[in-house]
């Protein structure tokens, strides 16, 4: 059984402006100790999907409209707040992008880092204490005894991941969130703080969703990505498939449009045109359809849904064997994959219905 | 859209041009607290405006043995020691308020806006000396200070308007500088001048327009304490000094031996008081939200 | 590639330490500063401030680009590179050193003379939220910079503003629109139109693409590209994405801590980089190639980036530096700031010990290539203490 497992999952908020279709049926499976990528732009969805996981979106804007959440053999949105609580922090922790404000900035890192440990366990004070100082050494804060006292505005941004990794750790949770982590820090800093995150990860056997907009970044530490778009997740697949064999229109052209470091000089980027949608529409059919060069009748109507490029194996959710899933009515061959084009004679992608949505 | 062989993106619909002020009115009607607040001032306007044509009897004459009636069909609101017509008192009582508690406001605003632009504008030596002087007016409270502005003044109507107006334009003068600081690091000043723009229309194009929001939303919320500050002045005598014209505050101290005999005298002054001054607060709060330019997205 | 002149302005020659050689000297740089010093005063006091100390965000940086380049100007934040842009601008006036733009020492001009100068060089920003005034619409943002100059009469401006928001792949009906309506996206092309209203020779692109959707950046960098071979524009590229600057530019300087530490082609500096800090960045930036990553080991720098207001003394980068740990902590880097000098042709590295980056362990682990022949020929011993190998928490294969 897996250590979690999502399926179809809706978010919706509800705000001035309308509803807002955040997330729209998503689904994933995640096993003990395993990376998973979830890759995506702003508005895709990733951050959401996870929040909706810890039952942490804003209310009463953000609502669960449908799907379940199964860590560990139990229905997490069938849970109350007491016991939502009970699991946060011990069972599933986050890290968020900004450190700055996700540490109470008027608190000392001692005073937030003992509360969160006698929060779910009972350690006397000075036993938390110690259980501390051995975290900041974990995670490589130097001199952690005279840090103690410190405040997070006292900390660099790196310090302060660092501590927030600390916190999140504390418990030795099954599961670990890391939203965008990494995204806020110079690139030598990004560096340590991703080194540190999967070696402890390797370590205790914690699994982790890492959401990230920097494929690079997943590139290096996971061992799954699902690629996500407005709400959906459009691919799902081994790290080292996604990248060699991408199979959706979006992943294509992603991986044309971003430079690379070692990149031949003068490749050129092929960027992918259009915009991402707006989300305050229902989606109909699938949302990529305005940007894709793939796209036929069918994708203006129905949303794909997440298949097996490889109609004849077995079906394998999680780990290193697990199976090669795209959303795509007209998925790009292997050679239109590499040209970042269709190259079937002929071929013209679909005209949009009569009625066109921006 | 850009025009490439792999253009194979649709267009977005064009959407009508809705202007900022346009979108913040919208924002504003769909608020109901700031509707009620509105709807609030306008009765209060409307009836200051009409005061001469609606109110049944003339505020200024009263008959002496009618005196202290308690609210009937012939003085909806009753009459007052003298026997004047409370209801009538009240409408002409409005003119005052209103008038003097937003031209004070104004005057307030003309003052701080100047010394906020200074300030904000030259800074250095002259800055800090003018947010000095603001801070020993603010040291002191606002009552206070508008009270020894009128005894120094004396009475009058203009005096009263003076007297807020000065008590209330270190605010201003704050809030603008405070604006125009800020401002002066965003990336859009910082282009204009790398465009060459002059000092002078970076803000009267670029500063003053973004900062004023708040000032707005200030200035409506002062007029709400400025009406109460007027009739508190009128309550302490330092009203406008002729005892024939209505006015709110005095309409109080008149009353206020009478609380148990003649409640109804306390009663309707202080309500219009309080409804005024309460309706500006909402129509405040509502501007706060709709000019609130979160429209990052 | 063109050539580079060091600081002295005499042209780089093939050998290092040689000075004015044989050459002819290259055509005039469009924009050079020298030693160029910026430093924001930290003060303390309620009535008068008084001076306590500086921030030194540009602490002696030299660079010259020739025009119809792309010089891209990379770092970490804190390095000062936007600071440098800004302070070429003149939006600041600089605390030393000096800016020749086109010939013309614009280091101290103020009044008509600098807003002549500002005709010709223009600023792209990094936040196309902010660097719009909401208050105006589209079409006046993009016509500012003609009114401001009184170029041509309304309807000729009127016509140019519709000409340059179709230059830059947007609709000129939506001209009348605001920026809140527009897109990040859009918002940056109506940035870049901004800047070209007034033909302007250089334009600086202060991370012009940082805040923007990964499948949006692409289209900005190729619009940039095609608008500089469309319009002769040179450019000064300033951001913290290694991958990106090297895409677009021709040559690269790399900052740290207020300093310039390394330039080179932007191939050369890739396949060659000679200054430990450079070695360092080069490891850290994450490649989308799981292969790649998975061969690759970083050379993690520890500690923390030193504060700008209190600069380790000499050379700035001696605090963290893997090569000084492995040369046994030497003495010059804290005694003597290292200066920009040339170790092949259109290659200069701020460092005493740039030598023995070439052909270093760290060097061949950074670009998976063995030194060219110029640099000096070593044996690739398996990789030492400094460089510490990231354990991936899953097995390839």
């Amino acid at each position: 059984m897996s250590l979690l497992s999502i399926r179809d999952l809706i978010v919706r908020f509800r705000t001035h402006d309308g509803t807002v279709y955040a997330v729209n049926g998503v689904s994933f499976d995640l096993d003990e100790g395993e990376t998973l990528g979830l890759v995506g732009e702003s508005g895709c969805g990733k951050s959401v999907t996870n929040l909706a996981v810890m039952r942490l979106l804003p209310s009463p804007a953000g609502h669960i409209d449908g799907g379940s959440v199964i860590f560990e053999g139990e229905d997490l949105l069938t849970l109350d707040e007491s016991e939502m609580r009970d699991l946060r922090g011990k069972e599933i922790a986050m890290i968020f992008q900004d450190p700055m404000t996700s540490l109470n900035p008027v608190l000392t890192i001692e005073e937030q880092m003992v509360e969160t440990i006698q929060a779910h366990r009972r350690v006397s004070k000075s036993e938390a204490r110690t259980r501390t100082l051995e975290l900041l050494g974990m995670v490589g804060i130097p001199q952690p005894e005279a840090r103690l006292k410190n405040f997070p505005h006292q900390f660099s941004g790196g310090m302060r991941q660092r501590v927030m990794i600390a916190m999140a750790l504390a418990l030795e949770p099954k599961l670990l969130i890391a939203d965008e982590p990494t995204t806020a820090l110079d690139v030598t800093i990004q560096a340590q703080v991703l080194e540190l995150l999967g070696r402890l990860a390797a370590e205790h056997g914690t699994a982790v969703i890492l959401i990230t907009h920097d494929l690079g970044v997943v590139a290096g530490m996971t061992q799954r990505i699902n690629v996500m778009y407005a709400g959906y997740v459009v691919e799902a697949a081994v790290t080292g498939d996604l990248f060699a064999r991408p199979r959706h229109p979006y992943t294509v052209g992603l991986l044309h449009s971003i430079p690379r470091l070692d990149a031949q000089p003068g490749e050129p980027l092929i960027p992918i045109e259009g915009a991402p949608p707006d989300l305050r529409f229902a989606p109909v059919g699938c949302p990529f359809a305005p940007r894709c060069a793939w796209r036929v009748d069918a994708c203006w109507q129905t949303m794909p849904p997440l298949d097996p490029i490889d109609s004849g194996r077995q079906f394998v959710a999680t780990g290193l064997r697990a199976t090669h899933r795209a959303a795509c009515w007209n998925p790009p061959t292997s050679e239109e994959a590499v040209a970042a084009r269709p190259l079937r004679v002929g071929f013209e992608p679909a005209a949009p219905p009569a009625e066109v949505r921006a | 859209m850009t025009s490439s062989p792999a253009a194979i993106a649709v267009a977005t619909i064009p959407r009508t041009s809705r202007g900022l002020w346009r979108d913040a009115f919208q924002r504003l009607m769909r608020n109901r607290p700031a509707l009620v607040g509105v709807v609030c001032i306008s009765i209060f306007v409307v009836g200051a405006i009409l005061a001469p044509y609606i109110s049944p009897y003339d505020p200024t004459i009263g008959v002496l043995a009618g005196g202290r009636q308690g609210p009937s069909l012939a003085h909806l609101m009753g009459t007052d020691l003298l026997g004047r017509d409370e209801f009538s008192r009240v409408l002409y009582g409005a003119r005052i308020s209103l008038t003097v508690g937003v031209v004070a406001v104004f005057f307030g605003l003309v003052g701080g806006t100047l010394v906020g632009a200074i300030a904000g504008g030259a800074g250095g030596i002259v800055d800090s000396l003018l947010m000095r002087v603001t801070d020993v007016l603010l040291a002191v409270p606002g009552i206070l200070l508008a009270i020894g502005i009128v005894a120094w003044l004396g009475h009058g109507e203009i005096q009263i308007m003076l007297a807020v107006g000065i008590s209330y334009s270190p605010i201003f003068a704050r809030l603008l500088r405070g604006s125009l600081l800020a401002l002066r690091e965003s990336d859009y000043v910082i282009a204009a001048r790398s465009m060459g723009a002059s000092p002078v229309r970076i803000l009267l194009r670029h500063m003053l327009p973004n900062a004023l929001t708040p000032l707005i939303v200030q200035a409506t919320l002062a007029a709400a304490t400025a009406i109460i500050d007027v009739a508190g002045l009128g309550f302490l005598g330092l009203g406008p000094g002729d005892p024939r014209i209505a006015e709110w505050g005095e309409m109080l101290t008149d009353s206020r031996s009478f609380l148990q005999s003649a409640p109804y005298l306390i009663f309707f002054p202080g309500a219009a008081i309080l409804i005024s001054a309460v309706g500006f607060n909402l129509l405040g709060d509502g501007l706060r939200e709709a000019l609130d330019p979160r429209l990052k997205r | 590639m063109s050539e580079m002149s060091p600081q002295t302005g005499a042209p780089a020659s093939g050998v290092p330490g040689q000075t004015a050689g044989t050459q002819p000297s290259t055509a005039r740089p469009l924009l050079e500063i020298s030693d160029l010093r910026m430093f924001f005063p930290i003060t303390q006091g309620i009535l008068i401030s008084r001076h306590v100390g500086d921030v030194r965000a540009v602490d002696g940086v030299s660079l010259s680009i020739q025009r119809g380049d792309t010089v891209g100007l990379v770092g970490e934040s804190g390095c000062g590179k936007s600071t440098v842009g800004r302070t070429i601008l003149r939006l600041y006036r600089p605390t030393g050193g000096r800016i020749v733009f086109d010939g013309q020492d614009i280091t101290t001009a103020e009044g008509a003379s600098l807003r002549a100068v500002r005709r010709s060089m223009q600023m792209i920003f990094q936040d196309p939220y902010a660097s719009l005034n909401p208050r105006m619409t589209a079409a006046g943002i993009v016509s500012e910079p003609l009114e401001i100059h009184g170029v041509g009469a309304k309807s000729e401006r009127q016509q140019r503003v519709r000409d340059l928001l179709a230059t830059v792949g947007m609709d000129p009906s939506y001209g009348d629109r605001f920026p809140h309506e527009f897109s990040g996206g859009q918002r940056q092309r109506i940035g870049v139109a901004r800047a070209l209203a007034l033909h302007p020779d250089l334009i600086v692109a202060d991370e012009p693409i940082s805040a923007l959707d990964v499948s949006i950046q692409a289209q900005i960098i190729n619009l940039l590209e095609r608008l500089q071979s469309e319009f002769g524009l040179t450019y000064l590229f300033i951001a913290h994405d290694l991958s990106v600057v090297r895409h677009i530019s021709d040559r690269i300087a790399v900052m740290y801590l207020g300093r310039i530490v390394e330039t080179a082609g932007s191939r050369e500096l890739y396949e060659r980089p000679l200054h430990p800090y450079s070695v360092a960045l080069l490891s850290a930036v994450p490649i989308p190639d799981p292969v790649v990553e998975g061969r690759r080991r970083r050379i993690i720098l520890t500690g923390d980036v030193p504060s700008p207001a209190n600069p380790p003394s000499g050379c700035h980068f001696h605090t963290r530096c893997w090569l000084r740990e492995r040369l046994g902590n030497p003495e010059r880097c804290v005694a003597e700031d290292p200066v920009l000098r040339p170790l092949s042709s259109g290659h200069q590295v701020a460092c005493h010990f740039a030598e023995e980056v070439d052909g270093s362990a760290e060097q061949v682990l950074v670009t998976g290539r063995t030194p060219a022949p110029s640099g000096v020929a070593a044996p690739v011993p398996p990789p030492t203490a400094p460089t510490r190998p990231s354990p991936r928490p899953h097995d390839r294969g």
